[in-house]
């Protein structure tokens, strides 16, 4: 095993709405909740530091201009924000770095899609500058499909004075939806001054460790790896679930051990997962 | 000429020479029915294959298609000219509450790529929706995608309001999307759940194929 491997946390949306789901409150997209049950929010955070996590994401993933628009009464920079404040004010005291998280937007760029670039980085930079102001360690820019938009958010991280981590979702053959693969994030990537790369959710540990691997040799930059639980499953009662548990889960992630960095899980892993991962370290 | 020609210009996304070639064969007087199958379907089936493999990714799949609508707009009236009736006709949207269309706009731009009429209904949309577009439009198909564990429930509700308008039996309901199964397929009583865009237009040219004999 790797020395001074850092643990991250697990999913943060999926297992708010495993939260939001036992106290029978509505699924909505996570961020409302910064607003509507800040207490989960915070409560979540505290659990992932409790498992022995060193870096907890806010919970402002999905939380860009458009969206919040649509879907909420709120302006995303108030989510964002508070998204922040809340993992502050759970974690304070702690001894964790807590990253501000943002995903891709939902839909293409150009000339696949109707986004055009400045409107990205427009969006990123308001969703950015809010998060900033609240005072995150890291700015961790995760589960991108398409690396031109990663590019576009992370030149604008690259605006403000934190460590930049960025990370991908490939498919089992190494590639993201939108075709590009470890090399060319690697390539596309590293001149921009980022922090740390890699890959987070879309597949399994079992399935994303040989794409994890394709990253080695090829930098020199910390590696981060944050693979879903499993496939998410739908029981037979109507819950969400995965076909993996905690313990077959970190038996996967193991290997990795021996060249990543940063690690921890994506959808589908919960605190128990990172509490196992943690005993698999120390061992 | 040789309609091949046609089909591999497609699957190199040139959408220029697509509709010259086109029109060049309409001007042969190659039947438009032939054109559009032997031409630009054929070459949309191969991208969809190669899609499937991960030979292709979603860039190439787009710009076949848009090569393919350029082509198949040249053709349009000529079909209906010829008489040629559609091979079905299929609604299709990403459920309520999600607004992810990127897998969505795959499915439909495959099922045009089988000669289906698709009815795009966009994102976040309800159930009702679905069930009212494929009653008005006499669709044989209805096709639900979703992208987030929380809103894959909509499609539930949608195969529950079929049997409610009492069309269960006149339109097939498939579904898809990262987080869908076939397990979840046969437990919500939908139709067909496919993995993919290209085996989703498989199916849904399969059903409609069924449907008209």
């Amino acid at each position: 095993m790797k020395k001074n491997i850092t643990l991250m946390d697990g999913a943060v949306g999926t297992s708010l709405w495993a939260k939001a789901d036992a106290h029978g409150w509505k699924k909505d997209p996570v961020w409302v909740y910064n607003f509507q049950h800040p207490e989960i929010v915070g409560e979540l955070a505290q659990e992932y530091a409790d498992a022995g996590a060193k870096i907890i994401l806010t919970n402002t993933f999905g939380a860009n201009g458009p969206a919040v628009k649509r879907s909420s009464p709120y302006a995303a920079p108030d989510v964002v924000a508070e998204g922040v404040r809340l993992a502050k004010a759970a974690l304070k005291g702690r001894d964790v770095k807590i990253a501000l998280a943002a995903g891709p937007l939902p839909q293409l760029m150009e000339p696949y899609g109707d986004l055009e670039e400045d409107e990205v980085a427009e969006i990123y930079t308001e969703f950015l500058t809010a998060g900033v102001a609240e005072g995150p360690d890291i700015i961790y820019l995760q589960t991108f499909m398409d690396l031109a938009m990663l590019r576009v958010a992370t030149e604008q991280a690259k605006k403000f004075d934190l460590p930049v981590f960025c990370s991908l979702t490939f498919e089992k053959r190494g590639r993201t939806i939108m075709g590009n693969s470890v090399e060319d994030a690697i390539r596309e990537l590293t001149p921009l001054g980022i922090d740390a790369i890699g890959m987070n959710c879309s597949l399994g540990p079992d399935l994303a460790v040989p794409v994890m691997r394709e990253f080695v040799g090829k930098t020199d930059l910390p590696l981060i790896f944050k693979p879903n639980a499993g496939k998410p499953i739908l029981a037979a009662d109507g819950t969400t679930g995965t076909t993996f548990d905690s313990k077959v889960f970190a038996d996967d992630v193991m290997p990795a051990l021996d060249f990543v960095d940063y690690v921890g899980g994506c959808c589908g892993s919960d605190p128990s997962y990172i509490r196992e991962l943690a005993s698999r370290m120390k061992e | 000429m040789d309609l091949q020609q046609i089909s591999e210009q497609l699957q190199a996304g040139k959408a220029k020479i697509v509709t010259q070639l086109v029109q060049q064969a309409i001007d042969e007087g190659i039947p438009a029915k032939q054109i559009l199958e032997e031409g630009l379907l054929s070459g949309m089936s191969v991208i969809g294959e190669k899609f499937k493999n991960n030979e292709v990714y979603v860039p190439e799949v787009l710009v076949a298609a848009r090569a393919m609508n350029k082509g198949a707009a040249l053709l349009k009236p000529l079909l209906l000219s010829e008489g040629a009736t559609a091979a079905g006709k299929v609604c299709i949207g990403t459920v309520r509450g999600d607004l992810h269309d990127i897998g969505k706009n795959l499915v439909k731009m495959m099922l045009e790529g089988k000669g289906l009429t698709v009815i795009d209904l966009g994102v976040d949309v309800e159930p009702e929706t679905f069930i009212r577009t494929a009653v008005e439009e006499d669709c044989q198909i209805i096709c639900c995608s979703a992208l987030l564990t929380t809103t894959m429930g909509v499609m539930e509700e949608v195969v529950r309001a079929a049997k409610e308008a009492g069309i269960r039996d006149k339109v097939k309901i498939m579904i898809g999307g990262a987080p869908v199964t076939q397990a979840f397929c046969d437990q919500i009583g939908a139709d067909a759940y496919t993995p993919d865009a290209a085996t989703a237009s498989e199916v849904a040219a399969e059903f409609c194929k069924k449907a008209q004999e």
